[in-house]
């Protein structure tokens, strides 16, 4: 079994609960690392060998309000290797979560979606 | 065709030819090829998602930009819009030599709404003083909520004869209005305004004071006037 890569939230990079056990992998904060290499490459290593070592459902919770454009790439490669899982016949969803003062959050995540054709909500965060 | 199509088009008619069949580096080129067009998409796709993360952001801005302008209550201008807005009409009335009009105005017995109706009437109050004077005023006239139950006021372009006849008008709108409608027929409200002149070369600080004071000696006459204050 995976182990759990769990990473708190700093002023700048957005925390991350990734489970092994259940395969719910969230992102929630800002993202602008200074060195995005050394805070996505990790994560974007665990979630390769978590699809390549187990066959469980994936759900990826994000909500990240705010990113800059490293973090957006790193978020396109991360997304990009669900979709390859997706296509392969595995059970993946993604939740875009956002601020329901924040409309224009909406069309951030509906970019992202674009080019995907995994599950993938865009939902309002709960009060 | 732009350029990376007509590479596009040389590298694939190249790579088809049946002549080059054996050339080792055939492979190679269709595998780089490949990479080159993923990438191509990739920065395009990059572009696409940051131009709105970006326009996300540049809206944000604009709306914070506007809630730290605004006073919530009454909407007008906060102190520190207005003296911002004051300071560059100031350079414009320096560079036109056109004369300026500044008024303050105060709402009489304002504590006295609150402690006998209760702050959430002084709001209504507040608020409909703010929406009665604004009615009065010329597109380019400034309008704030400069303190407690004080707005403060700017007429570009107005000379101090002109600065009169507008108080007088924000004075007897404001007494004519009934802000908590039928029901609270005893509930009168009145402004006194203290008016004061600008010329070009006066820094507009000095123009406030003089408003202020005369708004002291509309205060001491007896409330619900106006005052003016020339330039000392």
């Amino acid at each position: 079994m995976m182990k759990d890569l769990i990473v708190e939230a700093t002023g700048n990079t957005p925390a991350v609960r990734f489970s092994g056990s259940t395969g719910v992998l969230e992102l929630r904060g800002e993202s602008y690392p200074e060195n995005s290499f050394a805070f996505f490459d990790p994560l974007i290593a665990w979630l390769r060998g978590f699809l390549e070592g187990t066959d469980l459902p994936v759900a990826f919770e994000v909500e990240v309000a705010y990113m800059n454009t490293s973090s957006i790439r790193a978020m396109v490669d991360m997304l990009d290797l669900l979709e390859e899982a997706h296509l392969a016949g595995r059970l993946v969803t993604v939740r875009w979560l956002h601020d329901p003062e924040n409309e224009r959050a909406i069309d951030v995540g509906e970019e992202f979606r674009e080019d995907l054709t995994l599950p993938f909500e865009i939902a309002a965060l709960a009060d | 065709m732009n350029s990376d199509e007509s590479f596009d088009l040389r590298l694939a008619s190249l790579l088809a030819d049946p002549a080059h069949a054996d050339n080792p580096l055939r492979a190679v080129l269709g595998e780089v090829s490949e990479r080159y067009a993923r990438q191509r998409r990739l920065v395009t796709r990059m572009m696409r998602i940051s131009d709105r993360a970006q326009a996300q952001l540049r809206e944000v801005n604009i709306t914070l930009s506007a809630a730290s302008q605004t006073d919530l209550l009454t909407g007008l201008a906060n102190r520190r819009h207005m003296m911002e807005q004051m300071r560059r009409e100031a350079r414009r009335a320096q560079r036109t030599g056109q004369p300026m009009v500044v008024m303050l105005g105060d709402i009489d017995r304002f504590k006295s709404i609150n402690d006998r109706w209760g702050h959430e009437m002084g709001d209504t109050v507040l608020a409909s003083v703010a929406d009665v004077v604004q009615a009065q005023l010329r597109d380019q006239d400034l309008c704030s909520r400069w303190g407690g139950e004080e707005f403060l006021f700017l007429l570009p372009e107005t000379p101090i004869g002109k600065g009169m006849v507008v108080a007088e008008r924000l004075r007897e709108a404001v007494a004519a209005c009934r802000p908590a409608g039928a029901d609270y027929p005893e509930l009168a409200v009145s402004l006194s305004i203290g008016v004061a002149g600008w010329d070009p070369g006066m820094p507009i600080e000095s123009s406030i004071q003089r408003a202020d004071r005369a708004l002291y000696e509309a205060k001491a006459a007896g409330r619900n006037r106006c005052m003016f204050r020339a330039a000392a």
